[in-house]
């Protein structure tokens, strides 16, 4: 199989990041739950993990990255903290249901960007004309339907500037895009450990700035006497027995990412995704959403003319190649691309694929196109 | 006799053990006795009492949060709060 859905679960993983999951499950028990060897292992098992997520974000606190389920749980957790009923919360047009959901959920004022794709100028002018008198502003890295990269560091300098706290939603860039999380100075940021950090499905982490509002109360292994969740990050967002395998696997995962850097993790990703875009290119009854500015990742999305968007991805999954077909979650994100109706075809990129690959999916979409005008 | 050093959570204790390590003074992050807090199960770090100044000025110094600090006779048993 030629996997190209390392947007939706990265499946290619450095070999040391299962190992450490295998030996987790036989020898770490709960963190902060006994003083027996089994439970401080799980305990150094998890504050290393810290320790290396704060190294990669650029943070001297370690305490201050919280372990999560996944980025959604992150996200629920960042806008519990910041947002209340008719909060007014400005957000990039191009944000996941993971965002949009606990925000409709919470009864917030929500105003969305309408700028276009890959419109980087566009969009910063617009956050500057929509912050004065948000409570909260939300904006994603990168899109996860197309790829765009977004000017988060201008829009957060313009959240310092107009005082409105910012939830950064870092699920497609952590583990691509290098990451400042103080340098940045927003609130929270929230991403997976299953994606760019190459960690097992079901972990995901939480930067704070400062301590959040719990989304779970319960034990903690601290505190126990009182009847509510400690004040001290990052216990108070840990409600519960953390996932230590997975976090041990995530320790390997986010290991091999400072060994390779960002750097070159993502100018691996972005060789392979405009290899990929070039070839597409030139195919007739195929739309390529590719930027004409350097501000893209390894994504990319691609409506056929001929067929629907499910019908492609289909044909393709049964000729070995994995793509995801739809709105991948992402309704707003279509809507502002106008492609709402049809959805997308996705490719994306891993930092294990090769040309190869990229020749081989690329002559494939070809075929396929070929055959169905055939019809 | 040696000397223990309360911390706000296991977090904080790992994390003052660590800066102990790095500037050359061992420690084991421990659960702390019962006794010694009235917040419940907590957390500290145990280490050679003839280190517990120098601990206590390190940690300050790298703004590591901490509790308080007590020694343990080796005779009785017993914890003696330390005036830091």
């Amino acid at each position: 199989m030629i996997y190209l859905d390392s947007a939706a679960t990265s499946l290619q993983k450095p070999p040391e990041v299962a190992r450490a999951v295998a030996r987790a499950m036989h020898s770490c028990a709960s963190p902060g739950r006994g003083d027996h060897a089994a439970a401080m292992r799980a305990a150094e098992t998890v504050f290393a993990c810290r320790e290396e997520a704060a190294a990669l974000f650029h943070m001297t606190q370690p305490e201050n990255v919280v372990f999560t389920m996944n980025a959604t749980h992150a996200l629920n957790i960042a806008i519990r903290s910041l947002v209340r009923e008719e909060t007014r919360v400005a957000v990039s047009g191009f944000e996941h249901n993971a965002v949009m959901r606990p925000l409709y959920a919470s009864g917030a004022m929500i105003q969305a960007s309408d700028t276009p794709l890959f419109d980087s100028e566009a969009l910063i002018r617009w956050f500057e004309q929509s912050l004065p008198g948000c409570g909260a502003a939300v904006c994603t890295c990168v899109s996860n339907v197309f790829g765009f990269i977004l000017p988060v560091r201008e829009i957060a300098m313009l959240c310092r500037q107009y005082g409105v706290p910012l939830i950064v939603d870092a699920s497609q860039s952590a583990g691509i895009l290098d990451l400042d999380f103080p340098g940045l100075g927003a609130a929270f940021a929230a991403m997976p450990g299953h994606k760019g950090l190459l960690g097992p499905q079901g972990t995901g982490i939480l930067l704070c700035r400062d301590a959040g509002m719990p989304l779970l109360s319960g034990g903690t292994g601290g505190d126990s006497r009182s009847h509510f969740m400690p004040e001290t990050l990052p216990e108070r967002l840990e409600a519960g027995t953390h996932n230590v395998c997975g976090i041990a696997g995530l320790r390997e995962g986010i290991r091999f990412v400072r060994r390779r850097t960002t750097q070159r993790i993502y100018s691996v990703e972005e060789r392979l995704m405009h290899r990929l875009a070039a070839r597409l290119n030139k195919l007739p009854g195929l739309r390529v959403f590719l930027s004409e500015r350097d501000n893209q990742s390894g994504v990319l999305s691609v409506i056929p003319s001929g067929m629907s968007c499910d019908a492609l991805s289909e044909r393709l999954g049964a000729a070995g190649i994995a793509v995801r077909s739809g709105l991948h979650c992402a309704p707003l994100a279509h809507e502002t691309a106008g492609t709402i109706q049809t959805g997308t075809v996705r490719l994306s990129v891993s930092p294990f694929n090769t040309p190869q690959e990229i020749d081989c999916a690329a002559e494939r979409i070809e075929n396929i196109l070929k055959n169905s005008y055939k019809l | 006799m040696y000397a223990i050093i309360l911390f706000r959570s296991l977090t904080y204790a790992q994390r003052g053990s660590r800066a102990l390590s790095l500037a050359g003074i061992p420690s084991s992050v421990i659960k702390a006795p019962q006794g010694l807090t009235e917040k419940g199960c907590t957390y500290g770090v145990r280490l050679n009492e003839t280190k517990l100044r120098r601990a206590v000025a390190l940690l300050d110094g790298h703004g590591i949060d901490r509790g308080r600090a007590f020694l343990r006779s080796r005779l009785t048993g017993e914890y003696r709060e330390v005036p830091l």
